[in-house]
């Protein structure tokens, strides 16, 4: 690993009111690079997203992004670093129209990408432009949560489960636009369950169970280990 | 009644001049109310005390030189008030935001309300301290001094321009909201503020400035107030009850909604008080009623998803304190040596007091319903026994009965109206509903008005036991008192106990089993009301008298502090609230106005900081104890972890 790391996690532990979720958990993303989480749910990759971004506040441990500490960082300040978030249950705002909720999310650096650019990559979004947030197909609504993140200039985005509940044509799609974004430059987090998605797209796979990573593989070392790599993914 | 002819079209458009200009004030409020309920989930209670306060700053900006009379500053006139009052209350209001209310926004809802009632009762009561309940006059401003003679009416300046400048600030207001960029973060903020605050936008400071905006809403409103109504310390306290029925007919999420509905009550409350004056008080309440039985979500409101009671019990079931069959014998043995160590008055009116929590206790701990009314049915039935025993001679026990009846009557009705609705809105409903009892209380000729109903007598029980002895009247109430205790447990100990518990705590799962959740919620409200009305009976009995403090808002807030100081759910919760409550209105009783603002700082600080109660820190210190004692080591993330953001 000689890149420089953009994002650093180191000995994560956090808890949910009582409960812990995180036992220490330690990874690292470089910059350029589309890293996955793999895992069962419940394994805690949520939670680790949601602890890099702010949202969660119970944890200890260290979260460097671009050599800056944002372990204990509010979410808007981390955001304002570059750290990008698409949660899994999208938030697309019903209240707001397509066009409001790309244009929701403020510029914090120069280098995103233009409107023109994001209505090439999401040809579907530019017609609904005028529609409720809520009117959108399950697809729709996850392209849109994916594109208005484009925008603000970004250097790493989080992806939980962009596929989830999606019909196979639009998850190839989602994958076009994940290889284009890296293309482009984007750091990307993904946390994912589909495996064979992953494997296509991501240059490093970290297993996570019971709040902990327990195996790492390079994309080389996925073809001779698919066993392993189902053995921890089965339910 | 309507009498069209003779009916002068001067009194007519005089009227209608009033209520538009009323109108214009509930848009106002309720504009404001439904923002800060939109965007940070809070049933601004304080909304009227800031109003009150808006007001009072454009008197003192007026009275600068008489308050500061060595820095010779100038008298600052209406304009300059209101371009000043309006900022200062905002900036209260931040730091009303800052310090208080961002503590309760990850907790239930009844926590936000509760310290918003608090924090009026602080601020009303330290006003009536300093200026009594005297109103003090406000000039209109030279400008706009004269008015307009339209032919069939005389137009004041100052009245048109009051229509106009609020009209247009209600306008203004909803075109940010709705229109603009700024007015999207907000929107998107009331879906999602996790989501808006991981975009880079600070939604914390952004909430804290949207209840600044508000109660500077508030605070506008009171200052073009300040010269058609007398500046007074209770200005704000009546009003506030009116912008919630406001809120519940106009109907959540739309701002226009509360805009146009604010007039329209306005509008509708001049009109009748032309056409039929004796319930120009009631209209708001009595359209809000109608308005529930056929569209709950309100005028303009959407589609409402159904929301879960909230779950505020502190109690731990399996505690020795939760024990009834520990604690109703050793109740019966303290009540019984009580009058012996205590006046047997005061004791009286702690089981008066502390049935009525316990009552209270019964909706709001262990079903999760946050009724903010049971003044009404403690009043109703402290003036139905009053009137029976004074006036129709009933003998003692009749006249209670007859109480008990009107209260549960009331109870059903007021449940099977309130009962459509949750959360908040539930608070709001029986809150307007319980003013509906008291401003007819205020007119109706067998109420008395402000004189109550006086020396009722207290009887003989059964035809032969001395009520007058005191001694025989405080084993009646204690008897009284040990039933209903007895009855409360054993209801929330059967299955139908059960059933409301598992409502408390997932409302949608009982559904999915196949309860009828509504039907037990709305049984458990009538029986609460039930309870409620015995308390309110046997206090006309002991204390001989049934006035309208018993039906005023007061009393529902001190149903809930009783509970809540107590330990909320618990079954010794109220009865310890009651002791506190009232030994501490006793203690204070001698400093007068002060007792409110001792009051409301005891709401204030139970919920910052005593949210479980006395009894609930009890049992959970108890467990924590016994947990201790078994296991030894602790497996609890660092405490400095657990609080969280």
């Amino acid at each position: 690993m000689s890149a420089p790391h953009l994002l650093r996690v180191a000995d994560l532990h956090a808890w949910y009111g009582e409960s812990k979720a995180l036992h220490g958990l330690s990874f690292n993303v470089a910059a350029g690079e589309v890293v996955t989480l793999l895992g069962r749910n419940g394994a805690g990759k949520t939670t680790t997203l949601r602890a890099i971004m702010g949202l969660l506040r119970a944890k200890t441990g260290e979260i460097r992004f671009a050599d800056q500490d944002i372990g204990q960082s509010p979410p808007e300040i981390i955001a304002r670093r570059g750290v990008a978030y698409c949660p899994e249950e999208r938030a697309v705002f019903a209240s707001l129209t397509v066009e409001e909720n790309l244009l929701l999310p403020p510029v914090i650096a120069p280098g995103g990408m233009t409107l023109d650019e994001i209505s090439t990559l999401f040809p579907n979004l530019s017609a609904r432009r005028a529609s409720s947030g809520a009117k959108l197909s399950g697809g729709e609504q996850q392209m849109l949560a994916i594109a208005r993140i484009l925008r603000t200039g970004a250097k790493m985005l989080l992806l939980d489960e962009p596929t989830e509940g999606l019909a196979p044509v639009i998850v190839k799609q989602i994958g076009v636009v994940i290889r284009a974004l890296k293309e482009r430059g984007f750091t990307v987090l993904l946390v994912e369950q589909n495996f064979r998605f992953a494997s296509r797209l991501a240059d490093r796979h970290y297993v996570v169970e019971h709040g902990r990573i327990i195996d790492e593989l390079s994309a080389a070392e996925v073809s001779g280990n698919l066993d392993r790599i189902q053995s921890y993914l089965k339910v | 009644m309507m009498q069209l002819i003779g009916i002068s079209p001067q009194l007519l458009f005089g009227q209608l001049l009033i209520g538009l200009i009323n109108g214009v004030f509930y848009a106002m409020m309720s504009l404001g109310v439904a923002i800060i309920f939109g965007m940070l989930r809070i049933g601004n209670f304080v909304h009227g005390a800031q109003y009150m306060l808006g007001a009072f700053c454009a008197w003192w900006l007026m009275r600068l030189p008489e308050l500061f009379p060595g820095l010779g500053l100038p008298s600052l006139g209406y304009w300059w008030a209101l371009a000043l009052a309006p900022l200062i209350v905002a900036a209260i209001g931040a730091l009303t935001e800052r310090v208080f209310i961002r503590k309760v926004y990850d907790l239930e809802h009844a926590y936000g309300l509760l310290l918003t009632v608090g924090l009026a009762m602080v601020i009303e009561g330290l006003f009536n301290v300093a200026y009594s309940a005297a109103g003090q006059q406000y000039g209109v401003p030279a400008s706009l001094r004269g008015g307009i003679n339209l032919g069939f009416m005389f137009l004041p300046l100052y009245r048109l321009w009051v229509i106009v400048a609020g009209v247009a600030v209600c306008l203004a207001t909803w075109y940010v909201i709705e229109r603009t960029r700024l007015g999207a973060y907000l929107r998107a903020a009331t879906e999602n503020p996790d989501v808006v605050r991981a975009f880079g936008i600070n939604v914390p400071r952004m909430l804290m400035l949207t209840y600044a905006f508000g109660v500077g809403l508030a605070g506008l409103a009171g200052v073009m107030a300040a010269p058609i109504y007398q500046v007074s310390p209770q200005m704000g306290q009546s009003i506030i009850i009116t912008i919630f029925a406001v809120v519940v007919i106009g109907g959540m999420g739309s701002i226009f909604g509360a805009i146009v509905t604010g007039l329209m009550l306005g509008v509708i409350e001049g009109l009748t008080k032309v056409f039929y004056p004796q319930a120009s008080t009631t209209v708001i309440f009595v359209i809000m009623a109608l308005v529930l039985i056929v569209r709950p979500a309100g005028l303009f409101g959407k589609e409402t998803v159904a929301a879960h009671a909230a779950d505020v019990s502190s109690a731990r079931p399996d505690s020795i304190l939760e024990n009834g069959r520990i604690w109703l014998p050793l109740l019966a043995v303290i009540g019984a040596a009580l009058p012996f160590l205590l006046y047997p008055v005061f004791a009286m009116k702690i089981l008066c007091l502390a049935l009525f929590a316990c009552a209270y206790n019964l909706v709001f701990g262990y079903v999760g319903l946050l009724a903010f009314g049971h003044a009404a049915f403690y009043g109703a039935a402290a003036y139905v026994a009053a009137f029976t025993a004074a006036s129709w001679n009933f003998p003692t026990e009749l006249a209670i009965l007859s109480g008990v009846a009107a209260a549960t009557i009331l109870g059903a009705l007021f449940g099977w109206l309130a009962i459509r609705r949750q959360g908040l809105y539930f608070a709001m409903i029986t809150l307007a509903l319980a003013q509906l009892v008291y401003f007819y209380a205020v007119q109706a000729s067998w109420t008395h008005g402000e004189d109550g109903i006086q020396s009722v007598p207290r009887g003989y029980l059964f035809g032969v036991i001395d009520l007058n002895q005191p001694l025989n009247m405080y084993y009646f109430v204690l008897a009284v008192f040990l039933i209903c205790f007895g009855f409360i447990y054993r209801v929330i100990h059967s299955p139908f106990g059960q059933t409301l518990k598992s409502i408390r705590e997932n409302e949608p799962r009982a559904i999915s089993l196949g309860y009828s959740t509504e039907r037990f919620k709305l049984i458990a409200f009538i029986l609460s009301a039930m309870l409620a009305g015995v308390a309110g009976a046997m206090k006309a009995i002991v204390f001989q008298i049934a006035s309208l403090a018993d039906l005023y808002f007061m009393t529902s807030a001190d149903a809930l502090l009783m509970t809540l100081i107590g330990g909320v759910g618990s079954l010794l919760g109220p009865v310890v609230g009651a002791i506190v409550v009232v030994t501490m209105q006793k203690e204070f009783a001698t400093l007068g106005s002060w007792v409110v603002v001792v009051q409301g700082t005891a709401f204030v600080l139970c919920v910052l900081f005593l949210r479980k109660g006395i009894v609930g820190t009890l049992e959970g210190w108890l467990a924590t104890r016994a947990e201790r004692k078994r296991r030894g080591g602790a497996l609890a993330p660092p405490a400095s972890l657990r609080s969280a953001h």
